[in-house]
């Protein structure tokens, strides 16, 4: 019960330590005003895409023309979305290295952690505090982020979202506060491993401008469709099926693009956030069960890279010295 | 200007003892050279799955088949991606250059020290300056060498004379674009009160510049701005968007570097020569130029106004 207890302060003062830091507060209203921006911007590309339909709707019966082929956009709230979870991929998880490394510095800059461990606290249940009460902050960012796509989505933007649209919302975002976690465990561990706190921050950076920016980015390019704008297939009169058919014999190749998408995790939280929302557009309409077994191998991914991490991270600070000492 | 060039040297020898800046050079170096390979390996299956198009279209009984759109692609246009590399990689290294060279001065005490001998604050900026542009050119320097090399060794197009005076302007372009990142790097390290904050707001910005403005004048998603293919497509159907276009547009730097950065790397296959797309970019350089002065002469104000005494940095 003691134990518990122990957790539950350090928890606490986690949580509340970094809500009155500013970093994390710039961080966090910077996110919170790309969301609102984000979702504006899809509403408009929609209206755009609204306009493009009823002009050339507007030709072709003016030209006597048949409108048969012609496709209407339509209206899927959760389809604005897109980028603000694109903002989640970069800035949250921003925000994520910021409160891992905010974290572990404040104990090596100010050398509290000696004074903590004097007293009768084991330093794997300050560990586990520390572990918890961050979680709990993330899953605070991710709330303040969804529920303002919500109120956004309700008030502002007049849609209304059907019970099992709600629910794909509540399932990204549990989704989305575990990839953050990711992020803040990477960075907690570097902090921890690397002497210099800024050579810390720095190699944090690194990691997440490759997994977060690069290697998705590796992969979108060796696309072969994403060669021409507007499709290379579609330049060269080739189906969606027939590509796939044609696309067979190259299996080297596209495996290989596979393992470099799959080498980031963000790629994997994004094939399963947007498969839920719905943003590509074959998981439209799907329910929840069909996506999350579909998508069953990004959650194992999401799910193991946490496992691992929290070991890793838990084996470090409950094996280093305390005598922390930072790099002048 | 014997000072500024004691000063440049102190800050070259410095950078290279720091670990982290070798990493991030490393990556950039690293991923240059991918850039080529990745350039080179989707070039030639984009070939080949043309050819296996072909070949499935014919058995399907469709003989009218569209010419191989790849093939009217530019030899300059493998390099696209170095765009994005630079982008996103030599943006977030110039950050960490230009923080680590004003931070560690703050820590050790040396800036307090310098304060105590004859040098003028101007003499101090343009030395850490020069400093930091001698280790971004030779950065830019290898990665464009790396780059024109590797086009004679991999069997893409070759490169024309054209071709190359195009590259080297952008890499020359590029290298004012990073140098403004390292403008904001040092700019933040003398004024922020703690080491986390002198990073996190050039982040920011960065993020800012790299996203968030070209969002708003585009209105592509953040990911879709690494896309080369698209980077300079604009939407501007909806009058919001026109809006931006006129009044963002002007001042936003990132969507600037990859628009000029897009057109010097031909990536919409004209036969313009590097002069002309300057010319015809004029603004593109012009915004540059204006916010290189405005960085300087904040950061010359702010070292005027620093208190040694009142600033020692924590974390």
């Amino acid at each position: 019960m003691n134990n518990m207890f122990q957790i539950i302060t350090v928890a606490k003062k986690e949580f509340t330590d970094t809500l009155r830091n500013k970093v994390f507060l710039t961080f966090l209203f910077f996110l919170l005003g790309l969301t609102v921006i984000s979702i504006y911007i899809g509403s408009l590309d929609f209206q755009s895409k609204v306009s493009i339909y009823q002009t050339a709707y507007q030709q072709l019966i003016q030209g006597g023309q048949s409108v048969k082929n012609l496709i209407k956009p339509e209206f899927f709230p959760l389809q604005l979305l897109r980028g603000s979870i694109e903002y989640l991929e970069i800035i949250g998880a921003v925000l994520a290295i910021a409160i891992g490394y905010l974290s572990i510095a404040k104990e090596k800059g100010n050398n509290t952690l000696q004074l903590i461990l004097t007293r009768p606290i084991k330093k794997s249940h300050y560990f586990l505090g520390k572990l918890f009460g961050n979680a709990l902050l993330i899953l605070s960012v991710t709330l303040a982020v969804f529920i303002s796509i919500v109120i956004i989505l309700t008030f502002i933007g007049g849609a209304q979202l059907s019970n099992i649209e709600s629910l794909k919302v509540v399932t990204s975002f549990i989704y989305s506060t575990m990839y953050l976690y990711i992020f803040y465990l990477l960075s907690s561990l570097f902090t921890l491993l690397i002497r210099s706190l800024p050579s810390a921050l720095i190699v944090s950076f690194v990691i997440w401008i490759m997994f977060v920016l690069i290697v998705p980015q590796i992969g979108d390019t060796m696309d072969t469709d994403n060669q021409v704008p507007g499709g290379f297939f579609n330049a060269i009169h080739v189906s969606n099926t027939q590509s796939k058919i044609i696309l067979q014999q190259f299996t080297g190749y596209e495996t290989a693009r596979n393992a470099i998408e799959e080498a980031s995790i963000t790629k994997h939280y994004e094939r399963l956030v947007f498969a839920l929302l719905g943003i590509k557009d074959i998981y439209n309409n799907k329910s929840i069960p069909f996506i999350l077994q579909d998508k069953l191998n990004e959650t194992i991914w999401l799910t193991s890279y946490i496992s691992v991490l929290i070991v890793i991270t838990l084996y470090t600070f409950t094996q280093k010295s305390l005598i922390w000492k930072e790099e002048g | 200007m014997h000072q500024v060039i004691v000063i440049a040297i102190s800050e070259v020898k410095n950078l290279l003892r720091e670990r982290v800046f070798f990493l991030l050079m490393g990556v950039f170096l690293l991923m240059t050279i991918a850039s080529s390979f990745i350039g080179w390996s989707t070039y030639s299956t984009a070939n080949a799955v043309y050819r296996a198009s072909v070949v499935y279209l014919h058995q399907q009984g469709i003989s009218q088949i569209p010419n191989n759109p790849i093939l009217s692609f530019p030899a300059l246009a493998s390099f696209r991606n170095v765009i994005v590399y630079m982008f996103l990689i030599g943006s977030l290294m110039a950050i960490v250059i230009g923080n680590r060279s004003f931070i560690r001065e703050r820590k050790s005490g040396v800036l307090q020290l310098l304060f105590t001998r004859p040098v003028s604050i101007s003499s101090i900026i343009l030395g850490k300056i020069v400093g930091i542009s001698v280790v971004l050119l030779v950065i830019i320097s290898l990665t464009a060498t790396v780059s024109i090399i590797s086009s004679f060794l991999l069997p893409l197009q070759h490169l024309g004379s054209g071709d190359i005076i195009r590259l080297l302007t952008f890499y020359l372009y590029s290298f004012f674009y990073v140098l403004l990142f390292s403008f904001l790097g040092l700019l933040f390290a003398i004024t922020a009160k703690s080491e986390s904050l002198a990073l996190f707001i050039p982040v920011c910005i960065w993020v800012g510049v790299s996203f968030v403005m070209p969002e708003l004048v585009t209105g592509q998603t953040p990911t879709a701005l690494l896309n080369p293919v698209t980077i300079d497509t604009l939407t501007s159907q909806v009058s919001f968007f026109a809006l931006m276009q006129q009044t963002l547009a002007p001042i936003s730097i990132g969507w600037h570097y990859t628009s000029l950065g897009s057109q010097l790397l031909n990536t919409s296959n004209d036969s313009k020569t590097a002069f002309d797309i300057l010319l015809t970019n004029k603004n593109s350089i012009v915004i540059l130029i204006i916010a290189l002065v405005s960085s300087y002469l904040l950061m010359f104000s702010q070292l005027r106004k620093y208190d040694i005494i009142n600033n020692m940095i924590n974390e």
